[in-house]
């Protein structure tokens, strides 16, 4: 029943799991903070091209009708433009910068920018049936970035596409 | 012996804080990332149902517009044309269509031969007219409110609308005053003759009373004594003239304003569709987004 202290080799032991555990428990929190930072921008991100598709859908959602139908859309690369209304009817660009930076340009506007750090912004038509010519009914849009992907069916609601 | 429990206890509480921490974080991060998309499928979804209402807007115009009458006080001519509720996996879903006679209002472009409740702001008249052109201006709410209170049309069966039980929102509101489409576009900058057509059993009485001035004070009475009867109104002439520009007179509506809101969770979507009869088919001539 005599007391005694801890040796010295103990105390070591003890010293080095401590030391082994913090090393651990910093290198752990280091990294959560990490992916935790990475998650945050990508959910800001994906919030960014959310918006911009939603932006998207509502500008070809509204428009007058002319000449006996809705104004058609020209698709190019990285690029969108058609007719549409806000504010008054207004000719609407959706384009892809150079940098990687997606805007929107009402008009002769200045262009706001929508989405940073998007690799990839693609629109394409889809048809009920290609082989026959079909008219599109719906675009797919697709905003990309290094690491994720947001994308959209549109529907063209009666817009044609111009080739 | 205390001591090296003393030590022992010291450690796990040391792993402890470190993995609530740790978890803590987690769970925050996961659950902003879930508010996040949650959120932006709600608005996708709510797109989509604005999308999915148009079937019902054409079945109402085909079906039923041409049966409605509403009681000579309504102050808006405005019907509901449906109100749904259903679930959807991200919750309750709330489509409501309102519809709102172009044909019971005063022409946009002749808005200053009238005396209206509502004051019509000065535009640009060079465009094809639409409520987005008035947004930015504070002096009038613009899009009426989907009328919550007005009653229920049902398809081709109940026709009359009766005032609603309370006031909704700020009006009057321009888009219920002035017709954006009650004349084509192509007669829009009033450089010619223009004719209109005003619809007898959904007018506002003021208006009725400012386009029959000339005719006989009889017809009015007639036409309200039908209306709140919850019967058809019989024009009493085919056509007017007022103030330089013919009036025909006529008792269903070839032209409609639709309002539709979605909400899904706390987020909504509204748009204000424009429908004009050609021939048989009802075309959508305008769509707009309701940003408010």
């Amino acid at each position: 029943m005599t007391r005694r202290g801890l040796t010295i080799l103990e105390t070591l032991l003890a010293l080095a799991l401590l030391a082994g555990l913090s090393a651990a428990a910093v290198s752990w929190t280091v990294g959560l903070q990490r992916s935790g930072h990475a998650l945050a921008t990508m959910t800001r991100w994906e919030s960014a091209a959310q918006a911009a598709l939603d932006c998207l859908h509502d500008d070809l959602l509204s428009f007058d009708r002319i000449d006996g139908a809705p104004p058609p859309l020209t698709i190019g690369s990285g690029e969108v433009s058609f007719n549409a209304r806000d504010g008054g009817p207004a000719a609407m660009m959706y384009r892809l910068s150079t940098d990687g930076q997606l805007f929107r340009r009402r008009g002769s506007d200045d262009p706001r920018l929508l989405v940073a750090d998007v690799a990839e912004f693609s629109a394409k038509p889809i048809s009920i049936d290609e082989t026959i010519n079909a008219p599109p009914y719906a675009l797919l849009v697709t905003i990309t970035s290094s690491t994720t992907h947001r994308s959209r069916v549109i529907p063209l609601d009666d817009r044609g596409v111009l080739p | 012996m205390r001591s090296r429990r003393g030590v022992g206890l010291l450690l796990v509480l040391a792993v402890l804080v470190v993995s609530t921490t740790a978890a803590l974080t987690m769970a925050r991060q996961a659950a902003t990332w879930r508010v996040s998309r949650s959120i932006d499928d709600d608005a996708s979804l709510s797109r989509e149902l604005i999308l999915g209402a148009k079937p019902i807007i054409l079945l109402w115009l085909t079906e039923a517009s041409s049966s409605v009458i509403m009681s000579p006080e309504v102050h808006l001519p405005a019907t509901l044309v449906s109100r749904d509720a259903f679930d959807t996996h991200l919750g309750t879903a709330t489509v409501e269509i309102t519809a709102f006679d172009q044909s019971a209002m005063t022409p946009w472009q002749l808005a200053a031969d009238f005396d209206a409740p509502v004051t019509m702001p000065r535009v640009d008249t060079d465009v094809v007219p639409g409520l987005d052109l008035l947004v930015d201006r504070p002096d009038s709410p613009v899009y009426p409110q989907g009328n919550a209170s007005a009653s229920f049309t049902p398809f081709g069966t109940a026709r009359v609308t009766t005032p609603p039980d309370t006031p909704q929102g700020d009006g009057p509101w321009l888009g219920a005053t002035f017709a954006t489409h009650a004349i084509d576009a192509t007669n829009r900058r009033r450089t010619r003759r223009v004719s209109w057509t005003i619809n007898v059993n959904t007018a506002p009485m003021w208006l009725l009373e400012q386009v029959l001035s000339d005719t006989d004070t009889n017809s009015i009475d007639v036409i309200r004594n039908a209306r709140a009867n919850g019967n058809s109104a019989t024009p009493p002439v085919r056509s007017v003239d007022f103030k330089g520009t013919t009036v025909s007179l006529s008792a269903r509506s070839d032209r409609w304003a639709i309002r539709t809101d979605v909400k899904l969770d706390g987020v909504g979507t509204s748009t204000w569709q424009i429908f004009v009869r050609r021939g048989q088919e009802w075309l959508q001539e305008q769509c707009l987004v309701i940003a408010e």
